[in-house]
């Protein structure tokens, strides 16, 4: 992927609507209308969500008669997940052996 | 214990942040994060090993490290000291020592706090807002603490 594409994918993240659009889609496809449902939002205002996320690759619409429902497509995700991933391993897995430094130290105070 | 990792942004400050309680009083905690013998026994993953050339703990003292990573690739790293408060606050500005680790670059911010026999421990990665890369990086963290990407993250493994 290049930077230019993780821009996208970035900016197309960066609203909380949008994120909410993506996180609902990862339970199935869904139309407009059923996007549109838990947000006092119209529906050009979805559709100008759904346009960015399209646009970043992010979700597809699929050409299913009137429906027209959107899907998610998630390897863009991936490559931001693997942005913030080293990260939380490397945390991850060093306060996980700080804990068991104290742990051993606990012990021998009682001892 | 779970690690909760998340991020904010704040204007143009870019922060990721790491957050756990431990059980042992902050005084413990904080000289864990100072001593070096038992820095070695606890910094950087499972698989890595850390070397301590220097650590002078004090305001402008410097610290300097060597990550060694299982492959054999050694991560050299130069810190210095900007806030040592025991035992509740420590701070110090990271420099990875190779080009291509400029995400290790970042002002590092750690809290202890007292929770009466445990401690609550958080470390904040503070990247500079010019490095156009860093910014990339932090913007794509920012959505780890959203419970939405959280889900979308999961999904995904």
């Amino acid at each position: 992927m290049s930077s230019d594409n993780l821009s996208l994918t970035l900016s197309a993240l960066a609203h909380p609507a949008r994120r909410s659009i993506l996180a609902r889609l990862t339970t199935g496809e869904l139309t407009v209308a059923e996007l549109s449902e838990p947000f006092d939002m119209t529906g050009p205002a979805i559709t100008k969500h759904l346009n960015v996320l399209e646009r970043a690759g992010l979700i597809e619409r699929l050409r299913d008669a009137q429906r027209r429902p959107c899907r998610l497509r998630p390897g863009p995700l991936k490559d931001v997940f693997d942005l913030v991933q080293p990260y939380r391993r490397f945390w991850g897995e060093s306060f996980d052996r700080l804990d068991e430094l104290l742990a051993e130290q606990g012990a021998e105070n009682d001892n | 214990m779970t690690t909760d990792v998340r991020s904010r942004t704040e204007q143009d400050s870019h922060e990721l942040v790491f957050s756990r309680v431990f059980a042992a009083p902050p005084a413990t905690v904080f000289r864990a994060w100072t001593d070096p013998d038992q820095l070695v026994r606890w910094w950087g993953p499972r698989d890595f090993v850390l070397t301590i050339q220097e650590m002078d703990v004090r305001v402008g003292g410097i610290w300097e490290y060597v990550l060694h990573g299982p492959d054999g690739t050694d991560y050299p790293n130069r810190a210095v000291f900007e806030v040592v408060e025991p035992p509740t606050r420590l701070e110090f500005l990271n420099s990875g020592g190779h080009v291509s680790d400029d995400h290790l670059t970042c002002r590092m911010v750690v809290t202890f706090e007292d929770k009466t026999v445990q401690t609550l421990v958080t470390l904040r990665m503070q990247f500079e807002t010019q490095a156009g890369l860093d910014r990339a990086r932090m913007r794509g963290a920012e959505q780890g603490g959203v419970e939405s990407f959280e889900r979308l993250v999961e999904w995904l493994k």
